[in-house]
């Protein structure tokens, strides 16, 4: 046991926890945010919907279908010239955060579009019988109404983030992932590949966790 | 008054055009409670929709209190549909909002002030009777209490139409005897106009004024509940008013059991197409057991009577009440034993 430990950096392997922490939820805030208002954007855009538009509509979505689809270490590749601009370099946690909002964003406004689309129609219609603007249709139907989804949504986005960071880390952004894979991998030391994945899943259990908490105790259904 | 003028919709459907609404013309009076009758796919929920503009007409006008308000910007309309309360069959409550919170929705949405609006919603919550029940959310709530917060939510901004679209059909027949005397009693005191679609024609019996009967997009017939209950002109009017009762039945056969725990309770169904002899009283004669008549509705169409009787038979053998039966039938009148 003792020779486990001593293998163990603990410093290091805290500030790769933070690390991998700081690149989930700055990613993770970003992408709710991007990708939420895609979401609204798809789902009021479609036939039929508040705002219907044929041509912006059919777009966005091939956009999102698009970033989708590209693998996350393809996509983190295509889109070094963009984190260049952005960063001012390649390397390092900060540097992982566009690729990893690139690749969150048009998941969680996929999920969006779900949770809209469980929305009662008839709750919509019956505030367009009473009034509402478009505007307060969004804002005091729509996202109240799907906030239990949203959530969860965030947390399935969030859980992804974790293992994205992870591949992020193995490229050069530092994290658990990068930990794990230097140290534990490259240099044959598996007390701190064990360690490092013993944390990266207790992460996604405490998400988790949270998660289905808040969304019991919204969730007025 | 609400003014439906020569209203035409049309839908583009896959193949053909589907014309939901084919000229319709209708006056309602202020005050009025209005009833549109007919079956699923008459087309009814798609006039009501076009009253307050939730679907365009693709001909026609509509014209409330002199305004015509297919022609009103978007802004105008929304403005005029708070003057137009509507409640629905699955009442369409949000879920994530408290009764209160629900009730107060079309306040918020009308930008009511916060001390004026909680004012309002008491009110409101006592005139439906949900008193204590501020704070609970739809899914704790039975069904006819959601309609009594939906009725709430359609009245916040004291509109002067209330439209109910099958606002009882999701309802047993108890509830939807309190939830019509919950809207008899708003038309009266607050003298709300109402519109009610229904396919239920004991809704219509029970709290209609005026009656419109829609069959495949167009008025068949039109007037007073009691003109039109009495002497039935079309087809599908006729089919309608011979259904009342129908709906209540399993109420009315329990109410019956109860009162009626011996012998045997009968439902006598004249289809309007036998003779005018007194069947009843001749059949009566020949078996000779006590038959009593606990209920009837029966309305004289052009072909003969029409509705039914609700009759208890007893102090017989089990073959007298066959022989009844069988007489009854011989004479084309339908028998159920309940
Ligand atoms: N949005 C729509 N698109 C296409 N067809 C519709 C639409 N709404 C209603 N219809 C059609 O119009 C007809 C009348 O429907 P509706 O007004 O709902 O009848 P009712 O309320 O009397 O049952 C039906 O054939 C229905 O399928
Ligand atoms: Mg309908």
């Amino acid at each position: 046991m003792n020779e486990f430990l001593s293998a163990i950096n603990f410093d290091q392997m805290l500030e790769a926890f933070a690390e991998t922490l700081y690149m989930s939820f700055g990613s993770l805030i970003l992408a709710v945010i991007i990708g939420m208002i895609i979401g609204i954007l798809l789902y009021c855009t479609q036939t039929g919907g508040l705002y219907e538009n044929k041509f912006i509509n059919p777009i966005v979505d091939l956009i999102v279908n698009i970033l989708r689809a590209v693998p996350f270490i393809i996509l983190m590749i295509l889109i070094i010239p963009i984190t260049k601009f952005l960063v001012g370099t390649m390397l390092g946690a900060t540097a992982a955060i566009p690729s990893l909002v690139f690749a969150a964003a048009p998941f969680y406004a996929r999920l969006c579009v779900i949770a809209f689309t469980e929305v009662d129609k008839g709750t919509i219609e019956a505030s367009k019988a009473m009034g509402a603007s478009k505007l307060q249709i969004i804002f005091k139907v729509l996202l109240p109404e799907s906030l239990p989804a949203l959530i969860s949504g965030v947390c399935v986005t969030g859980i992804s983030l974790i293992s994205y960071t992870a591949m992020a880390g193995a490229i050069g952004g530092g994290g658990l992932g990068n930990l794990a894979y230097m140290y534990g991998f490259i240099r044959r030391n598996n007390a701190v590949l064990y360690t490092a994945t013993a944390l990266i899943v207790l992460l996604v259990f405490i998400i988790q966790g949270i998660g289905d908490r808040i969304v019991k105790k919204i969730d007025k259904r | 008054m609400i003014e439906l003028k020569n209203i035409v919709k049309t839908f583009a459907g896959k193949n053909t055009e589907i014309h939901a609404v084919r000229g319709v013309t209708l006056n309602i009076e202020d005050g009025d409670i209005f009833g549109i009758v007919g079956y699923s796919g008459a087309g009814k929920s798609t006039l009501v929709r076009i009253i307050n503009q939730l679907e365009k007409q693709t001909s026609g006008e509509v014209v409330i209190d002199g305004k015509e308000i297919s022609s009103l910007s978007e802004s105008q309309l929304r403005l005029e549909r708070q003057k137009i309360g509507m409640i629905f069959q699955h009442f369409n409550l949000l879920w994530s909002r408290t009764v209160a919170e629900n009730i107060a929705f079309p306040l918020e949405i009308a930008k009511v002030d916060k001390a004026v609006r909680q004012k309002k919603v008491q009110e409101l919550i006592r005139l439906v009777g949900l008193e204590g029940r501020e704070g609970a959310y739809p899914s704790e709530l039975s069904g006819g209490q959601k309609q009594r917060v939906g009725i709430a939510r359609a009245l916040a901004n004291d509109p002067k139409i209330l439209l109910c679209d099958e606002a009882t059909s999701a309802l047993d027949p108890e509830t939807t005897d309190s939830i019509l005397e919950l809207l008899n009693r708003i038309n009266k005191e607050l003298g709300i106009t109402i519109v009610m679609i229904t396919h239920q024609m004991e809704v219509v019996q029970k709290i209609c004024r005026h009656i419109a009967v829609m069959s495949e997009g167009k008025v068949v017939e039109e007037g007073t509940v009691k003109n039109v209950f009495e002497k039935p002109r079309h087809e599908v009017t006729r089919r309608f008013v011979q259904t009342v009762g129908a709906g209540n039945l399993e109420k009315i056969r329990s109410d019956l059991k109860k009162k009626y725990p011996y012998g045997q309770i009968l439902r006598l169904i004249f289809t309007g197409e036998i003779s005018d002899r007194p069947i009843l009283a001749e059949v009566i004669r020949k078996i000779d057991i006590p038959v009593s008549i606990v209920s009837s509705n029966i309305t004289m169409g052009p072909d003969g009577p029409m509705g039914e009787i609700y009759s208890h038979i007893s102090d017989g053998t089990q073959a007298q009440y066959k022989q009844f039966t069988k007489l009854l039938e011989a004479e084309g009148v339908k028998v159920e034993v309940l």
